[in-house]
């Protein structure tokens, strides 16, 4: 122990949720933290470093928790990192146990049940400036008496204390300080009954000794409190404040998320533009790309956290090696199409999801959510899902993805685990391009049809949710339904920083895991839909004749670009049929036929594998009128509706365009909130899962809506 | 004072809690909070799901946690008699928030 500062010493963080511990961390790390996890273990803590005199040390932010006897995964971390029960990773040298100056007596019980621990601890009165404006007074010198280590006062949100903590952190780490907990004995010691009543009778006395304080605290606005914890009025108020923050997402977002559209299609022409026609210098060339390739691997390696092995490395140079010696067409295709168009498909949607990150960062710090998750316990009961999976499934309707990272909110395993899986099934912003192409192809004459028809997709998609958690909850995760014991924290003054940092952190967590899961499904969607590469010689008889005098001409024709760009899109389209995706959307013709699905849907429905939006642009090369020409939807809705079958009768008809409609609202159909699922659950066994169990669920749907609208 | 479920109450007030049944997680939970054998625990709206005070917190139980525990009724005779530990801070009720 007497070299603990030579390595980096690790110094935990450890208090009661709401006890602004993560504040602290935040003053105390200079916002510079990173998310960590422990091997094998799913919970995310927040790591910093903090410089101490003796040198830097590490912080480590645990989850809060109320006891070392733990009802959640994350305190169940926090216990097992405390006793020193994670494999290959030392106990804490000191442990910094924040208490809250205002809720004293409660958060001593925690105290008490660290204090047995007998680990280096250094005790945080936080909150001290919101405790004086109570009237709270505490005398730290009798409180370090009675609890037998440093007792430090501090106010995290206005910076004061903290120099003298981090002095306190250096002589506990140096061990300048005696340690006088070797001589701290436990309040329960000789108790037989509950050792709760033992520990709270201790923080009573403890407090009595040393706090002085008003009877009645905090009634300032127990008049809203009131209200927003009304059977009625509570859940209209929530109802309210969610529609306002979705209003905020949708109107914010739609700036940001244009210029990283406009953003990337511009990126991808300039790169384009940027490859030479022809490869000037072979030597030279090869080197370049293989090495563009080589940092695109090193990039995505970092981001996903994988590590350089002899495996990942050959996987890494071979792939560069093909990569480079691929004809320089497919090269910028690959480029264009592939890497830049499948990075920005995910980009787009970061903006909705930091905004609405933020709105529920803010949300939670004013102590609001916890009302929330109270007045609609009684409402989620009914399907078996606490009050609390109903912010995550709001949130999925603008993503999933902030969805499922939200349900962490949720204590107990098994609720949180059925939140995950059905939150996919609500309808999220990416399939609104679906839903809207459908409407204006089937309804474009009736705006009040169209419109039900999209509400109808919204309940479909939120009575599918519901009724599979309670299906779940009925049998493969079937358990007692865990009843609501909740704290309603004091109402604060929200952090705007605080909120700034998680978004940033869970913004490139997201980045990380899903950006470099998406990467490599786009490079290989795009391979599918490329490969085999069609001959001019495949190009059927009479579509080489028309490309032909296309082409003869376009050299007469006043605007020989269109012309030649029909010629392109009638190639492209054939291309598209030749490649492997539109061979298995062939092959896939048995399988969705009874859902009134061509080929050429069927095509729609692979290349949107990873991403359901994708299935608009798809249906526009795969119909032949360039992918352009997805963007004007007037055009590709007058060339779905033209579309004939082989018998000559059209194929989008109320039937085919309906089950269309309902197989996207009830397939997984995105990739990268299956990579969040893995990540959230730590195996991709229940990620599979949710992809089986949706696609399934998906394809009897609209099996039964095809069979009984084209019959009626 | 006869002793009554928690679960049962529908007059808010001042009750001290007599035992909470059970160690599983549920009773853990409740304990955990302060909910807790020899606590005091206002009830500040009946219903499902109540909102309880205990140790200064506001905290909101289900009804089906609430049937684990067991109280009875504070008066204000038995709250001077059994709560001798009267805190100093006391008669300064009423002096704060302005």
């Amino acid at each position: 122990m007497v070299d603990v500062l030579k390595k980096t010493a690790t110094v935990v963080l450890v208090g009661n949720p709401n006890t602004g511990k993560t504040t602290l961390f935040n003053r105390l790390t200079g916002l510079r933290a990173k998310t960590a996890n422990y091997p094998g273990i799913t919970v995310d803590v927040r790591k910093g470093t903090i410089q101490l005199k003796g040198g830097p040390a590490d912080l480590v932010d645990l989850p809060g928790m109320y006891s070392l006897n733990t009802a959640s995964p994350e305190e169940q971390l926090a216990r097992e990192v405390l006793l020193g029960e994670i494999p290959d990773t030392a106990r804490p040298d000191a442990v910094v146990l924040v208490l809250d100056a205002t809720q004293l007596e409660r958060n001593l019980m925690l105290a008490s049940e660290i204090l047995d621990l007998k680990l280096p601890t250094i005790v945080v009165i936080n909150l001290i400036d919101a405790a004086a404006a109570l009237n709270i007074k505490i005398e730290p010198e009798k409180l370090a008496a009675e609890l037998k280590c440093p007792v430090v006062l501090v106010s995290a949100r206005k910076s004061s204390g903290l120099n003298e903590l981090c002095n306190t952190i250096d002589s506990v780490l140096t061990q300048k300080l005696p340690l006088l907990l070797e001589q701290h004995t436990s309040c329960t010691m000789g108790c037989s009954g509950c050792t709760f009543s033992a520990r709270f009778d201790w923080a009573e006395k403890v407090c009595n000794s040393t706090v002085e304080r008003p009877l009645q605290t905090g009634c300032k606005v127990a008049k809203l409190d009131r209200l927003l914890t009304h059977p009625v009025i509570g859940v209209i108020a929530f109802l309210t404040v969610m529609l306002a923050v979705f209003y905020l997402i949708f109107s914010l977002a739609s700036i940001p998320m244009d210029l990283v559209d406009g953003g990337f299609t511009q990126l991808g022409e300039f790169v384009g533009q940027l490859i030479p026609e022809s490869v000037p210098n072979p030597a030279l060339w090869f080197a370049g790309t293989a090495s563009l390739s080589m940092l695109v691997f090193l990039a995505s390696y970092w981001a996903a956290e994988i590590r350089w092995s002899l495996k990942n490395g050959l996987i890494a140079a071979a792939v560069s090696v093909f990569v480079a010696t691929l004809p320089i067409d497919d090269f910028r295709s690959l480029l264009v199409d592939g890497v830049i168009g499948g990075i920005g498909g995910v980009l787009v949607f970061l903006p909705q999801i930091c905004i609405l990150f933020f709105f529920i960062s803010l949300l939670e710090d004013t102590g609001y959510m916890a009302r929330a998750a109270f007045v609609m316990e009684r409402l989620m009961r009914f399907v078996g899902l606490p009050g609390k999976a109903f912010v995550p499934m709001l949130s999925a309707h603008a993503c999933a993805i902030p969805g499922i990272m939200a349900a962490r909110v949720i204590e107990n395993w098994r609720d949180r685990l059925v939140t995950i899986l059905v939150l996919p099934l609500l309808t999220c912003s990416a399939r609104l391009p679906v839903y809207s192409m459908i409407t204006a192809l089937l309804f474009s004459d009736s705006p009040v049809k169209a419109a039900a028809v999209f509400v109808a997709a919204y309940v479909l998609g939120i009575a599918a949710a519901l009724f599979s958690a309670w299906c779940l909850k009925k049998t493969i995760l079937k358990g007692d339904t865990v009843p609501l014991v909740i704290e309603l924290p004091a109402y604060r003054r929200p952090s705007f920083s605080g909120a700034f940092a998680i978004v940033v952190e869970r913004a490139v967590n997201f980045v990380g895991t899903a950006g470099t899961a998406i990467l490599l499904i786009s490079v290989i969607l795009w391979a599918l839909a490329t490969y085999p590469k069609m001959p001019e010689s495949a190009l059927p008889q009479n579509v080489a004749e028309q490309v032909a005098t296309l082409r003869s001409e376009a050299l007469l024709a006043g605007d020989p670009d269109s012309v030649l760009a029909e010629a392109d899109r009638m190639v492209a389209q054939e291309a598209l049929a030749y490649s492997c995706a539109g061979r298995v959307g062939r092959l896939l013709e048995p399988v969705f036929a009874p859902l009134g699905f061509d080929w050429k849907i069927n095509v729609g429905v692979i290349t949107s594998f990873a991403a359901r939006e994708v299935v608009v642009s798809t249906l526009a090369i795969v119909y032949g009128i360039g992918e352009d020409a997805a963007e004007d939807k007037a055009t590709l809705v007058e060339t779905l509706r033209r579309q004939k079958r082989p018998d000559g009768s059209p194929v989008f008809t109320t039937a085919t365009g309906m089950s269309l409609l309902v197989f996207f609202v009830l397939a997984m159909q995105c990739l990268p909130t299956q990579a969040v699922t893995k990540r959230e659950t730590g195996s991709w066994k229940w990620a599979i899962f949710q992809l089986v169990y949706m696609t399934a669920m998906a394809y009897v749907a609209a099996l039964i809506t095809y069979q009984v609208i084209s019959r009626s | 004072m006869s002793p009554l479920l928690l679960s049962e109450i529908t007059v808010t007030g001042l009750y001290r809690c007599l035992d909470v049944a059970g160690d599983g997680d549920d009773a853990l939970r409740l304990k955990r909070l302060g909910i807790c054998a020899g606590r005091k625990i206002e009830v500040l709206r009946a219903g499902d799901p109540m909102v309880l005070n205990v140790l200064g917190t506001q905290v909101g139980v289900s009804r089906l946690a609430a049937a684990l525990v067991t109280v009875e009724p504070v008066t204000a005779t038995t709250a001077a008699t059994q709560d001798n530990s009267a805190k100093p801070g006391e008669s300064a009720e009423g002096a704060n928030h302005g």
